[in-house]
């Protein structure tokens, strides 16, 4: 029967049916486009704040002062960085969220889906940001050391088995009511236990990005192994080669020093 | 020339004797050697709790080599068939070189249940090499297992006449299933690597897992994931599921396999060949069973569907074109709770919004879709459980057994209490299932007794046809939500 679409109707639009979670990857790729042009580089951070980071080079921090008034701009930045890094790894979830929703609330139900992940990404990030501002307040000297720090501690992350069962738990779906405000709550409820599962999975990784001073190629080695973890058939090798990669990395920063 | 796989029913040579032999020598292996039986046993599933050859303090495979090489069987994916082939493969290769190293026949080929045999009337029986405890050669029989259903040890038949029913699977025309999980096709869901992955295929979910029920029955080593290996006749079984991938692309010219190359070559499989020595396998490679690698045919591949099949297969829809499919009711995601009587729910169905009834518009309102029933998540904490039938539209308080053309299909209880456990390898979040309930909906069209608006499921309990002395007190299956589609 549905032959008859193939017929009736534009390829974009049929694509759009068949594929509801590509307006979600276009925001991932638009928040990509933001951070890339450095749209939030005016911003301050509570953590580091790089004038540059790029390859080869020693990661600069400049010690920016800690304010409340640039709470907004520091979760603006966790939120472009949620969309850009984190929402492509929802793909399985927000296709099944969307075949398990009726027609007329597929689009409600993804974005309270994404509202309840991204909210306990957020206040993970305000975590984050504020444990680092007073570390950075109370040990400096400590302070100077996070980006390794945080790099071996992502290392050692990677090869745990919790990391394992996470990354497994991320695919995790769940009944979602068909209609009224039951439904709105599952669909936050789901939004908020595949973000669980993905805070303990990758919360190691996202404190190097922070750390890195939200450094778009760090974001983008974050963003490509969290994608990569997923999909691939042999995580735990995976998982070693990421060990190796962030150990090489601080190998090299300590080496420059 | 391939060797050839034969029935176990048929058998004039020392096949099976040879075969429990070889397992013998597998057997005394340690779990260590990869050809050794219980590593074998291991790569489909493993968890050490359900293990019933661990012993304190013995020595396992290093943790990296587990992760590797066990727990990786492909179910609930397009992957169930192919990577099911790889695995027989490298088995009957190392139960070849065992009996080559008895001196036994250099042409051995591994031997096949055909249990939907109409021709036979013991074909949901268990030969006698597999209970009696002096074959091969006076005892213990290495074929023997007592973790099986009531009456397997004494030749009675297993399950029951629906659990060996292949009309279901050998009518469906596509191979990979619709996406969101509403349509069944023959093969499975597009997923990546899945060890209990989407929603199974048609010929997954009946016979392959219906008859792991049977084999398995209350909490049988055939029931489960992590034991079913350990039972010779797992390998016999998936023997013919492997035989009936090469009936159904033999029976039309339009059963084919995935041409993607997401199917064909993008996942590789890791086993060990017959010297242990470690292998990778593509879904390519096992395409063609008598290729120099597999080497095999097998006895019999005529379709027993024969001439009912055109009349079955009224589907024209071309391979790999998906349906879009659109939910149109569903019940609340408080979840379904059966037990060890009849359950029935009812909920309300609303017309389609989007592409189903674009099609229709377009194609006219004497058009027909495509109606697929859901159940979502389908959990269970514990054995034993039920197995259920699953009916559409069954009147209130009637025998389910006098409306034969209301049922659904047969949901398997095979490993929905494994799925429902978090775990490194599965989020615990259960199994889902699609039955097409199409034809049943058009039958209630034709009797003017189907209502739009609503509809009623049934589940009833499945009984095999050897039943047990006394029924064991089972736990609840739950059923998260069950959903109807449009397509």
């Amino acid at each position: 029967m549905n032959a008859a679409l193939t017929l009736a109707y534009p390829r974009w639009r049929q694509f759009f049916w068949r594929h509801p979670e590509s307006p979600v990857l276009l925001l991932s790729a638009g928040s990509w486009l933001l951070l890339a042009a450095g749209a939030m580089e005016a911003a301050p951070s509570l953590g580091l704040h790089p004038h540059h980071v790029d390859g080869g080079a020693a990661f600069h921090s400049s010690l920016t002062l800690w304010s409340p008034d640039h709470w907004p701009v520091i979760l603006l930045r966790w939120s472009a960085m949620i969309t850009a890094m984190m929402f492509p790894t929802l793909v399985p979830q927000i296709r099944v969220l969307a075949a398990r929703s009726f027609w007329s609330r597929r689009t409600r139900a993804i974005l309270l889906f994404l509202a309840g992940y991204s909210a306990l990404w957020l206040i993970y990030g305000a975590i984050a940001e504020a444990a680092m501002g007073l570390l950075r307040g109370s040990a400096p000297a400590m302070f100077s050391f996070l980006l390794p720090m945080s790099l071996v501690l992502a290392g050692l992350w990677q090869l745990t088995r919790q990391k394992q069962r996470s990354l497994v738990a991320c695919h995790f779906t769940m009944p979602i009511a068909p209609s009224g405000w039951q439904a709105d709550l599952d669909c936050c409820r789901f939004g908020l236990r595949t973000a669980a599962y993905c805070c303990v999975s990758c919360w190691a990784l996202m404190l190097v990005c922070a750390a890195a001073g939200h450094a778009v190629w760090v974001m983008l080695v974050v963003a490509a192994v969290s994608l990569a973890e997923r999909v691939f058939a042999r995580p735990r090798q995976l998982w070693f080669g990421v060990a190796l990669f962030l150990f090489a990395i601080l190998a090299i920063k300590t080496g420059a020093h | 020339m391939p060797r050839t796989r034969q029935d176990i029913w048929k058998i004039k040579d020392d096949t099976l004797k040879w075969y429990a032999r070889a397992v013998g020598v597998m057997q005394k292996r340690l779990v260590t050697d990869p050809t050794s039986w219980r590593y074998q046993g291991a790569i489909h599933g493993y968890d050490p709790a359900q293990d019933p050859f661990a012993k304190r303090g013995e020595k396992l495979p290093p943790t990296a080599e587990q992760d590797k090489y066990w727990s990786r069987c492909q179910h609930g994916s397009w992957f169930f068939l192919s990577w099911h082939r790889g695995y027989l493969h490298y088995f009957e290769q190392m139960i070849l070189k065992a009996i080559k190293d008895l001196k036994g026949p250099a042409d051995w080929a591994l031997p096949y249940w055909n249990y939907s045999d109409p021709t036979n009337p013991k074909a949901r029986c268990l030969p006698p090499a597999f209970w009696d405890p002096k074959f091969p050669d006076g005892g213990p029989n290495p074929l023997l297992v007592q973790e099986r259903a009531t009456g397997a040890d004494k030749g009675k038949p297993l399950g029951s006449s629906r659990s060996a029913d292949i009309t279901e699977c050998l009518g469906k025309i596509g191979f990979i299933n619709s996406s969101g999980g509403a349509g069944t096709n023959f093969g499975g869901g597009r997923t990546g690597f899945a060890h209990r992955g989407g929603v199974p295929g048609a010929l997954e979910l009946v016979p392959h897992g219906s008859m792991h029920d049977a084999v398995g029955g209350d909490d049988g080593w055939m029931g489960s994931f992590e034991t079913a290996a350990l039972d010779p006749i797992f390998w016999c079984h998936h023997a013919n599921i492997d035989r009936l991938w090469e009936v159904w692309l033999r029976s039309d010219p339009r059963h084919t396999n995935p041409t993607l190359a997401a199917w064909l070559s993008s996942i590789e499989f890791d086993f060990h060949d017959a010297k242990g020595k470690p292998v990778t396998l593509k879904s390519e490679q096992v395409l063609d069973t008598a290729s120099p690698m597999l080497d095999y045919v097998y006895q019999d591949v005529s379709d027993p569907l024969g001439p009912h099949r055109l009349a079955m297969a009224a589907s024209n829809v071309p391979m790999e074109i998906e349906r879009i499919p659109e939910m149109v009711g569903a019940t609340d995601s408080k979840g379904i709770s059966l037990g060890a009587k009849p359950n029935s729910v009812e909920f309300a169905v609303k017309p389609p919004a989007g592409p189903a009834l674009q099609a229709r518009l377009l194609a006219g309102a004497a058009s027909k879709p495509e109606i697929h029933l859901n159940l979502e998540n389908v959990t269970a904490e514990g054995r034993p459980i039920h197995s259920y039938v699953v009916y559409v539209n069954l009147p209130e308080g009637a025998n389910a057994e006098n409306y034969p053309q209301l049922a659904a299909g047969l949901l398997p209880k095979f490993g929905i209490v494994e799925a429902s456990r978090e775990s490194k390898d599965h989020p615990g979040d259960g199994m889902n299932y699609s039955f097409d309930i199409t034809q049943i909906v058009s039958t209630l069209e034709q009797s003017k007794s189907w209502d739009p608006k609503k509809l009623r499921v049934t589940f009833v309990p499945h009984e095999p046809d050897t039943k047990r002395a006394v029924a064991p007190k089972t736990n609840p299956v739950k059923v998260g939500r069950i959903s109807l589609y449009y397509a």
